[in-house]
């Protein structure tokens, strides 16, 4: 399932940024965009269906919803880095329209700031690290998708997959 | 009478650090129910670090509620920041925000179609690196806490 079957009419754009994402992974073997049997698909979908329906002012202040554009993209991201076991991140808006994708286990913290398509600020901390590592990602997101098995899959199993 | 903040040749705010915020005043920060997380390592909610993201506008900085400005005016503050709904807030001091290199300013909100005015709404305007995202949190305390929620993380 993609943002396509959750914002019907606006199924041209989320097309495109389909296609933005595709041809980005083209150098590396692709995740195509289709139907999606992923455990955190519908939970993310359903979440970004209200993060961009938010109303403007949610934060008290001047906060705008999420933007479409961005939420399309950040589920196409999560089509590339998560398996289909991964849990479904936590995800938090920002005031410009941004938002941010976050998991906080036993093993570390990642936030990865979609603040807009192939602009991407990823920070993340395993347990024991204070200050953490930071990435600014445009086009490759094969380093987060290791960061996002390292905190998500049991020990042994990150080893294996590594 | 609000603070009046510095303004360019086109009416725009421009990051300034206000003389009458003092370093004791208060400088609150609403915390939205959208800005909570779950952490698994301490079986609790915390906020997360997008509160403390500033906006991406020209001049742009974290929105902010003066305090001493609202209780000036005569209204109480902890009612003031929570009414209509917005469920909880922050509050650090001025001295250390501007210790972390930060500047705290006037931004009176006037009344729109799409905003409440809000005289008393100021910025805080910086450098906001991941780093000091993280300092902003361990430099506020609970103004009006949410329940089960931490600060730490």
């Amino acid at each position: 399932m993609t943002m396509t079957q959750c914002v019907g009419s606006s199924t041209t754009s989320a097309t495109s940024s389909t296609s933005k994402v595709v041809s980005i992974a083209s150098a590396r073997p692709r995740t195509l965009i289709s139907e999606n049997a992923s455990v955190w698909n519908e939970e993310v979908s359903n979440r970004l269906q209200d993060l961009i329906r938010l109303n403007y002012g949610w934060d008290g202040y001047n906060a705008r919803p999420v933007g479409f554009v961005n939420a399309t993209f950040a589920l196409q991201m999560l089509n590339n880095i998560c398996g289909p076991a991964t849990p479904a991140p936590q995800i938090v808006p920002g005031v410009n329209g941004d938002l941010q994708l976050e998991w906080h286990t036993l093993q570390g913290d990642i936030e990865l700031h979609v603040e807009g398509p192939n602009n991407v600020h990823a920070w993340r901390a395993l347990v024991g690290d204070l200050d953490g590592e930071e990435l600014n990602l445009t086009v490759d997101f094969a380093a987060i998708a290791q960061w996002v098995r390292d905190i998500t899959e049991p020990p042994i199993a990150a080893a294996t997959a590594a | 009478m609000p603070l009046q903040p510095l303004r360019d040749d086109k009416g725009n705010v421009i990051p300034h650090n206000h003389p009458d915020i003092l370093p004791e005043h208060g400088v609150i920060r609403r915390i939205s129910e959208h800005f909570l997380v779950r952490d698994e390592k301490t079986e609790g909610q915390r906020i997360s670090s997008m509160a403390f993201k500033p906006s991406t506008g020209v001049n742009g900085g974290l929105s902010v509620d003066l305090k001493h400005e609202i209780e000036s005016a005569g209204h109480d503050a902890r009612t003031y920041v929570t009414t209509p709904r917005w469920v909880g807030s922050v509050i650090f001091q001025a001295g250390p925000l501007r210790g972390e290199g930060f500047m705290i300013g006037a931004d009176p909100i006037e009344a729109s179609a799409e905003a409440d005015a809000n005289p008393y709404h100021g910025e805080v305007w910086g450098n906001f690196t991941t780093g000091k995202q993280r300092r902003l949190r361990r430099l506020c305390e609970w103004f009006v806490p949410l329940e089960g929620v931490s600060l730490d993380g």
